[in-house]
């Protein structure tokens, strides 16, 4: 009896072991990952109702690199092969009503409108659409479609369906969906992501509350429970400047402790995706020539042009620490990462291979609109969203030290994560003291990049030490165009103004203007008419050590790399030359595809 | 026996009873002119059918029904009883794409509905892996070596690498040679996909023909050209039941949701005679 109580005592001191998380010498072993965590399938109201059939599996095995059907009648794959971590992340309002309501054996079928819900009639389609967007917007159930019934057992199939596809080492999953709150079509979308395999009984959604602060709530008191999660805004570029306010939802000003509840529950947030890039906006940085990139302000579901102020990532960066200069707490010290948003259970994220996002509404060229079409100007409402804006987008990057849900996790909550608007490319920043001269060239590159300073996502503490250095590195995708040039993004704020500095500081010939910090001219790579580029222009990796020319040390300041690939054609140049038809007016032919680090802050 | 006898005797024969019933009520429905079935017009409403109307109430509602919603509920359903047989007598279903949509996904349903539950035996997933080994085998897996010659120029780095090749051969430290790059510069038995995202798909799929031990090249990759010695290769070999046991049985799930939904419409082809006019 003894002994096999030790017996088990020693087993269990051995599974302790192998459970440990990753020790602290292990991170110069960390490795790029890429993966998508918000995606789409036939339980989300709209996913269904735009015709997508598709399963939580048929997802995973996108993911891995099979083909799946799209709603339009086609197979879709992914051209660079199976992704690293997924996410089924459907919307948790009405999960899995539309499908209960077209099964002849649910007594939910026996709704009187159900049958109206299913049709490939576009307009059909918009009426039924609106009717379920107005009721999440509204925050309103509608009482007989809110069945939470039916919504655990869709919970539980996501679930089901993320423990088996589940592949430590190799594949990781994990169980999510999203919070749909949209007060007034301003976005307040989250995505939701459990860490393991136990997750709450159902998830919260809007029509709980429309007040992103009380799935904090639910959060934290999940977490109490030992079930932890996290929720990633995104789309904030339609969120009417809702997402980033200076107040909480009820307009308060923002305290510290809205800042820390925030901090603990949103470590993250989707910088690019296929309904548009939340980087920055024109308007906001007017002085940064690559601001207007893939940038979409059209409110969800409408035809109305949301608010930039409020709605960027960049900007948000600024004004957390603004309000940290008042309060002392930063409530939007956030890392980034892509995703898709797909709804039909894959993502678009190349351009030659775009099959747009929202199954039978821009599942044909007809649905895009990449060209002009006869009667196109009479669209109204959802029916008129210009699908053509949208963007082949994005992937999630994490430096984690094996491929599994606590390492991945844990790069999110550390924020040692990276954005990328489809290509796979790596980019990575460090910043410290003492680096030696030939650093990249080194064997134990990373052993010092960490050790003699800190990694994108956290805080570097100056302690009278000068400007530090920047350790700024991104490597192209093997399969896409070449590095144009490399760039830290710098953001402050003076007194509560908001500034913001763009450097060039590795090009791929030449180096940046001293004055100007730009690289010099490069000549056009791309033939818009094939499609064709030059292979030969553009660097297949940047690298380098920099320090800030403009430091003061006085001053806190966040910084962020943005790496820049030669440009290549937009999705809509090949649909259009596909299709013997010039581009519409509005839509650039090229695209520069890119990747953003998250920030390091910086501060005296 | 003589005939009013044997009258006597067929009117006692049941049969007979049966085939005059049968007379009289021809004549009766001949009389009121309507060759319809009489059992649709009458609705009956079981109570089994009670209960399903108030128990689908519940789960929306949450609440059972109270006595007047029941009656609504009753009335209801039999509205829609009377309209949906008057509708069928006046065909509206023939020629109505959503009903006949929905009809048609509901027989492709029947036709699976079973399949959510069902565990495929080990022997049906053995046989799937035994009839295409190669999809299931695990990727080939490479350790190599290789050396980066740079991207910008190919002229250049084809005559770096005649150098580099002879001062291999030399005995110089092939760990010393060529550009940096962040790439692994030795892989170790890693499989042909990772390899592809991590160098380009040509790369990947020329290290399959470079032999094993010496130095090649150069071979292409998505940032330039590369020398490549290959230390070792581990062939796809037949996959067992145990590792592939997840794919196998995705696999057999939507075959097999192919294979019934083809096998029941062929059933109900096999009933049909098609005829079609070409114009």
């Amino acid at each position: 009896m003894k002994r096999s109580i030790k017996s088990r005592w020693l087993a269990g001191a051995a599974l302790l072991v192998l459970s440990t998380p990753a020790v602290a010498d292990e991170a110069d072993r960390r490795q790029a990952l890429f993966g998508d965590v918000h995606v789409h399938t036939g339980l989300s109201f709209d996913s269904y109702i735009f015709g997508i059939r598709r399963t939580p599996d048929d997802a995973y095995r996108y993911a891995l690199g099979e083909s799946v059907r799209h709603a339009s009648g086609y197979d879709i794959q992914l051209k660079g092969g199976a992704l690293d971590f997924y996410a089924v992340t459907d919307h948790s309002e009405y999960l899995g009503v539309l499908p209960a309501m077209d099964d002849a054996s649910s007594p939910m079928s026996l709704i009187d409108y159900a049958k109206d819900m299913f049709s490939n009639v576009r307009d059909k389609i918009a009426a039924a659409f609106g009717r379920v967007f107005q009721s999440i917007t509204d925050g309103k159930p509608i009482p007989e479609m809110d069945n939470r019934e039916v919504v655990r057992s869709a919970w539980a199939e996501l679930n089901g369906a993320a423990e088996r596809f589940y592949k430590p080492g190799k594949f990781t999953t994990f169980t999510g969906y999203e919070y749909t709150s949209q007060p007034g079509y301003g976005n307040l979308h989250r995505v939701v992501l459990f860490k393991g395999s136990r997750v709450p009984e159902q998830p919260f959604g809007s029509l709980d509350s429309v007040n992103p602060e009380d799935l904090w709530t639910w959060l934290d008191g999940n977490r109490a429970k030992g079930i932890d999660g996290i929720a990633i805004p995104h789309n904030s570029n339609v969120s009417d400047g809702r997402m980033f306010q200076l107040t909480d939802f009820a307009g308060k000003p923002i305290d510290s402790a809205y800042a820390e509840t925030r901090m603990r529950n949103e470590p993250i947030v989707e910088m690019s995706q296929v309904k548009g890039t939340s980087d920055t906006h024109p308007l906001l940085s007017p002085n940064d020539e690559w601001a207007d990139f893939e940038t979409y302000d059209t409110l969800l579901g409408t035809d109305i042009k949301g608010k930039a102020d409020g709605s960027y990532i960049r900007q948000a960066l600024q004004r957390g620490l603004a309000i940290e200069e008042k309060t002392g707490r930063n409530p939007y010290q956030f890392g980034l990462i892509g995703s898709s948003d797909t709804h039909n259970a894959g993502g678009p994220v190349e351009e030659d291979h775009y099959f747009g996002k929202t199954g039978l509404n821009d599942g044909t060229p007809e649905g895009r609109r990449a060209v002009n079409y006869a009667g196109e100007e009479n669209l109204k409402g959802s029916n008129a969203t210009p699908f053509y804006k949208w963007s082949a987008a994005g992937l999630a990057g994490v430096w984690a030290e094996r491929n599994n849900r606590e390492d991945i996790f844990a790069a999110f909550r550390r924020k040692e994560t990276f954005a990328t608007s489809g290509p796979r490319i790596k980019v990575r920043l460090f910043a410290g003291y003492n680096y030696p001269a030939a650093i990249f060239a080194r064997k134990d590159f990373a052993k010092l990049a960490y050790g003699q300073g800190v990694p994108m996502g956290s805080n570097l503490a100056l302690a009278g030490r000068g400007a530090p250095t920047f350790l700024a590195q991104a490597i192209k995708d093997a399969n896409s165009a070449g590095l144009q040039r490399l760039q830290i993004i710098k953001g402050w704020s003076e007194n509560g103004q908001l500034k913001e500095a763009v450097y060039d500081i590795a090009c791929a010939s030449g180096v940046p203007d001293n004055k100007t910090h730009r690289c010099p001219a490069v000549a056009a790579n791309v033939n818009t008419k094939t499609c064709r580029i030059n292979p030969k222009l553009g660097a297949p990796e940047l690298k380098i050590a920099w320090r800030d020319p403009e430091f003061d040390a006085k001053r806190r300041a966040f910084y962020y790399v943005r790496v820049l690939e030669n440009p290549t054609c937009r999705w809509s140049t090949y649909e259009a030359n596909l299709l013997g038809k010039p581009v519409r007016k509005e839509l650039p032919l090229t695209i520069q595809e890119r990747a953003w680090s998250s920030p390091i802050w910086v501060r005296g | 026996m003589v005939l009013k006898d044997r009258l006597r005797a067929a009117l006692r024969e049941p049969l007979v009873h049966f085939l005059l019933m049968g007379f009289a009520l021809f004549l009766f429905f001949a009389w009121r002119g309507d060759a319809v079935d009489p059992e649709s017009r009458t609705i009956t409403i079981t109570e089994e059918q009670v209960e399903r109307l108030a128990a689908s109430w519940a789960q929306t509602w949450q609440r059972p029904p109270s006595q007047s919603e029941l009656d609504g509920l009753i009335r209801d359903f039999v509205k829609e009883e009377i309209y949906y047989r008057e509708g069928l007598r006046l065909g509206l279903e023939q020629d109505d794409a959503i009903i006949r949509r929905r009809i048609r996904s509901k027989m492709e349903f029947l036709a699976i509905s079973e399949l959510e539950n069902e565990v495929p035996s080990d022997a049906s997933l053995q046989a799937l892996l035994d009839k295409s080994p190669q999809t299931y085998a695990q990727d080939a897996r490479y350790s190599f070596d290789q050396i980066y010659l740079g991207a910008q120029d190919e002229a250049a780095a084809l005559s770096r690498a005649k150098q580099i090749l002879e001062s291999l051969k030399n005995g110089a430290d092939w760990q010393n040679l060529g550009d940096a790059i962040s790439l692994p510069r030795s892989p170790d038995n890693v499989d042909r996909t990772r390899i592809a995202s991590d160098f380009g798909d040509d790369f990947a799929a020329a290290l399959a023909g470079l032999k094993a031990g010496a130095w090649s090249g150069p071979v292409a990759s998505g940032f330039g050209l590369h020398l490549v010695r290959i230390r070792a290769v581990q062939t796809s070999s037949k996959p067992k039941l145990a590792d592939v046991r997840q794919k196998l049985e995705n696999d057999w799930r939507a075959q097999t949701v192919k294979d019934r939904e083809a096998k029941a419409y062929q059933t109900l082809l096999d009933g049909y005679t098609i005829k079609i006019a070409i114009p």
